[in-house]
């Protein structure tokens, strides 16, 4: 009976191969390399070269790099991605010296720096984007908030953003606004509330692009029924309960939103 | 554990003879100073230096949030600054004339851009033994001689020297090494050195490095992303850590390694201590603290959290003044949580990348050595410590581990001085598991000990690895009852420390059979051990019966199934001994030992009577493992057991030899003395 447990065969092998000859200790072997880095943190540009900031020039081949995406975002506003190579997030070291490939971004909007971001998401709010195209981009920096560069120029990603619909020309202070999208006209809002025989706001015009979206959102303190004219859309109002009109303007003119009963006009819609 | 566990640990421990131990930090030889001086106290007069940088705007920036008196104090400052002041810190300190000088650093990031190349000429040539660790040993002369080959700022024998930052936060100061030097700061043989309100960081050793120094303090001070330490403090005396803080290092945050080795020879009554650490916070390292030989260091009111374990004193190394280590008082600190397990950054290959590369930044940690992750106070080899009153909670392994550190380790090689640590610890009136505020936060087991020692206790909550461990009197020194005197640690617990031992960074070599690196179940070292041993005791059981016991009455028999039973529990109960299965396990091998014993005995009266020996040893083992640690043994009966297992096993094989051809059945008796 001389056979040996394969555990024990396994115990005394690991520790032949692995042990003899060199240091066995339950402690400190030479641990890693602890040889003093050498890789270069680039060559810092002149000063105020882009903004506040300088730029930090690295050869094209260890530059990092960066792709900027956008998307809609499901409640409100975008958002943001940063898709980096060569590139980590160091927050917490923000303010030490450049070290190759670490850092934070900064995010511009038509040039203008309107955030520093500390990882690769960020969420632009829908009040950030004026109506119309803008160009986002966003720059790489080292911790240091010189910019990551590349022959002068800095490292970025640019994204095309739209931002809500241009407000509707009102007379009166009927609100026209949309929800935001990166894409696409959105609806045009108006928002009346009757009460007391009396409408707020005011009635007054609301400019809609042909074959735009409109938003009726009445709201009124007695049943009644709301009628708009041209495009014969008639819906009962029960009071207190905001009743919902979405509708394509797709014939021009000017067209009156009234109540049927009481004959209020609650707002004046020019299609053009 | 028998035989093989024996052979295992004999190779190990050829192989360990042979080598020569590794360091943990190596360093030229050096000597304790004479412990005349004093702790510094921090001063307002004397004469002053001031470091800033020349960006006005930049500066202005950074002191714009300040509360208003600071602010303008640092405005002020900084036009003084530009007419008299330096660039760079190392400047102010080569100004320094004589003691009593302060150096007040400005608010900024201090890069000591003219410490940075790399050493050129008679720098480049010294003659100087290179270390393991890529580095030369440089003596005193050297480093004067080059004071930038190792360090971005050297601070060599200047005495009374006071450097802080005038910021409202250390993190307003930055001195960035960017990992191009060994140290960030070097006080090297700087009695009265005072360090206050700024941060060092990022280099491939420490970020502070006080040396040989009596008096010392490190006031308000954040170092992090190191190789190894924040703060390392060697050979030193009179030193205070006050209200500092330091993350990710490869090794501790905190390391007064060789303190002052004041109180050695004495008992728990001590007139001072050596180096005093308070209010503290060291956490996402691999230990929060750690002290090779670090004697006499006062801990109090400290927090160690989120590391792989929280506190460690050892007496590992050779060439450590002081060893072994020794009088460490551990008091209401707390040490939570340390759970965090970062081997997997050397399996990936991370920590192969070049130090600037790994993401010490985004919270990488390089363990440098193995530690057992979820650990709140390790002590590998130590004497006459106390651990009391601290918060210790949430670990995932255990809150307090005490291990043999046989003194060949430290390179002595005297017989006599091999079990000459883990004595008179005290682990006493701590709060276990539960955290400040009342919430429970349970250990997984409150001790793990392998055995070894002499009154050492334990006041605990949660279960225990041995099942009873000697419990505490109501202050240090005392015991509620005789203890255990064991002078080598129990066998499964020295194959697991051998096997995790095998732990390497630089081969990302990650032992498969350690629970410290992932393994598990009948991966474990423990449970392959106790299976071959299961394995081989079994067949040798099954056949007694087969062939000696079959037909020789139930006794036999029934004996026999109760030791197989007793083996088979053996296996899942390897990893667990914290519970009772381990010595049911035991129980039941014992007892179906002794019946076989007592059955083998009409045909092998010395054989039988040695099977009784083994069964009735491996009953006081099953007594060791649920109702008290026998004391005054010392050699625990699961050593025992091991050594008399080899000659058991040995003279069984002999009896189960098949009996020459012609011969029948042997005679009762006669059969022993024919053999």
């Amino acid at each position: 009976m001389t056979r040996l447990p394969l555990g024990v065969l396994a115990v005394a092998a690991a520790l032949l191969l692995g042990g003899c000859g060199e240091p066995v200790t339950t402690h400190h072997r030479p641990g890693t390399d602890h040889a003093p880095a050498t890789a270069s943190a680039g060559t810092p540009g002149p000063p105020h070269a882009h903004g506040d900031h300088r730029t930090r020039d690295v050869p094209a081949a260890e530059a990092p790099s960066v792709r900027l995406e956008v998307r809609p975002d499901s409640d409100s506003g975008w958002n943001l991605r940063l898709v980096t190579e060569r590139f980590t997030f160091t927050p917490d070291s923000v303010g030490g010296a450049a070290l190759p490939g670490t850092g934070h971004a900064h995010l511009y909007l038509d040039g203008k720096k309107i955030a520093r971001l500390y990882g690769p998401w960020h969420h632009l709010p829908r009040e950030a984007v004026p109506p119309g195209s803008h160009t986002l981009a966003a720059r790489l920096s080292a911790d240091d908030h010189t910019l990551w560069s590349v022959a002068g120029k800095p490292v970025e990603g640019t994204a095309t953003v739209e931002g809500p619909a241009p407000e509707a020309n009102t007379t009166g202070s009927a609100t026209a606004t949309g929800p935001a999208t990166a894409t696409g006209p959105a609806p045009v809002t108006v928002a009346v509330s009757v009460s007391g025989g009396k409408v707020t706001p005011p009635p007054g015009r609301v400019e809609v692009a042909k074959g735009g979206r409109v938003r009726l959102e009445v709201t009124g303190d007695r049943a009644d029924t709301v009628h708009v004219h041209g495009f014969d859309l008639e819906r009962p109002l029960i009071p207190g309960t905001p009743l919902v009109l979405e509708f394509t303007a797709d014939r021009s003119g000017l067209f009156e939103v009234e109540t049927h009963d009481s004959r209020l006009v609650l707002t004046q819609l020019v299609v053009r | 554990m028998l035989r093989k566990l024996a052979v295992a640990a004999l190779l190990a421990l050829l192989c360990l003879a042979q080598a020569a131990p590794a360091l943990a930090h190596e360093e030229r030889p050096v000597t304790f100073p004479d412990g005349s001086g004093t702790v510094p106290v921090y001063r307002t007069t004397g004469p002053e230096l001031l470091v800033c940088k020349s960006d006005r705007a930049d500066f202005e920036r950074r002191v714009a949030s300040f509360p208003a008196a600071l602010k303008e104090q640092n405005l002020t400052l900084f036009e003084r600054c530009q007419k008299d002041g330096f660039r760079h810190l190392q400047e102010a300190v080569d100004q320094v004339k004589g003691p009593g000088y302060t150096i007040k650093i400005l608010p900024g990031l201090y890069q000591e851009e003219p410490s940075l190349p790399e050493p050129t000429g008679a720098c480049a040539n010294l003659q100087a033994r290179w270390s393991s660790f890529g580095y030369q040993i440089l003596s005193f002369e050297q480093q004067k001689q080059c004071p930038h080959n190792q360090n971005l700022v050297a601070i060599l024998g200047i005495q009374d020297l006071q450097i802080e930052g005038t910021g409202a936060s250390p993190l307003d100061v930055v001195v960035d090494a960017q990992y191009r030097k060994l140290n960030a700061i070097r006080a090297d043989m700087t009695d009265g050195v005072y360090f206050r309100n700024f941060t060092a960081q990022r280099t491939t050793f420490n970020s502070l490095y006080i040396l040989a120094t009596d008096g010392f303090v490190i006031d308000r001070m954040l170092t992090r992303w190191n190789d190894e330490y924040g703060f390392l403090t060697f050979a030193s005396d009179h030193g205070l850590y006050t209200d500092c803080e330091s993350y990710g290092n490869g090794d501790s945050g905190i390391y007064p390694g060789s303190a002052s080795d004041i109180n050695a020879g004495r008992g728990h009554d001590v007139p001072r201590y050596a180096i005093e650490i308070r209010r503290c916070k060291s956490h996402h390292n691999m230990v929060g603290y750690s002290g090779t030989a670090g004697n006499s260091v006062w801990a109090h009111d400290n927090d160690f959290y989120d590391n792989m374990a929280g506190a460690s004193m050892d007496s590992l190394f050779p060439d450590h003044p002081g060893l072994p280590q020794n009088h460490a008082l551990f008091e209401n600190n707390r040490i939570y949580d340390n759970n965090e397990n970062y081997y997997r950054h050397v399996r990936d290959g991370t920590c192969a990348k070049p130090a600037g590369q790994r993401g010490y930044e985004s919270g990488v940690v390089c363990p440098q050595i193995g530690v057992a992750p979820g650990t709140g106070i390790l002590t590998a080899g130590g004497n006459h410590n106390v651990y009391r009153g601290n918060w210790v909670y949430g670990h995932d392994k255990t809150a307090f581990m005490l291990l043999w550190a046989p003194a060949f380790l430290r390179g002595e090689e005297a017989l006599g001085k091999q079990a000459d640590t883990s004595h008179d610890n005290f682990y006493g009136g701590n709060r276990l598991g539960v955290a400040p505020d009342g919430t429970v936060r349970p250990n997984a087991t409150d001790v793990f000990w392998d055995g070894q020692g002499s009154r050492n206790c334990w006041d605990t909550r949660a279960a225990t690895s041995p099942y009873v461990v000697p419990g505490c009197g109501g202050k240090a020194g005392e015991l509620a009852g005789p203890g255990s005197h064991r002078v080598v640690g129990e066998p499964a617990k020295l194959a697991h420390s051998l096997v995790c031992a095998e732990y390497s960074v630089t081969e990302r070599r990650l032992p498969a059979g350690c629970d410290w690196f992932g393994a598990s179940g009948l991966a474990r070292v423990e449970v392959q051990v106790t299976l071959g041993t299961s394995v081989l005791l079994g067949l040798l059981v099954a056949l007694l019966w087969w062939r000696r016991l079959r037909g020789a009455g139930s006794l036999g028999t029934v004996s026999a199934a109760l030791a197989l039973a007793g083996l088979a529990l053996d296996v899942p109960g390897a990893a667990q001994d914290h519970t009772l299965l381990p010595a049911a396990a035991l129980l039941l091998l014992g007892a179906g030992l002794t019946g076989m014993g007592l059955a083998l005995r009409r045909p092998y009266r010395f054989f039988g009577g040695a099977t009784v020996v083994f069964g009735v040893l491996t009953l006081l083992d099953a007594v060791d493992k649920s109702l008290m640690l026998i004391p005054w043994l010392p050699l625990s009966p699961a050593w025992l057991r091991v050594l008399f297992a080899i000659v058991w096993v040995l003279w069984a094989v002999v009896r189960l030899a098949p009996l020459p051809p012609g011969s029948r059945a042997p005679e009762p008796v006669a059969a022993e003395a024919a053999a």
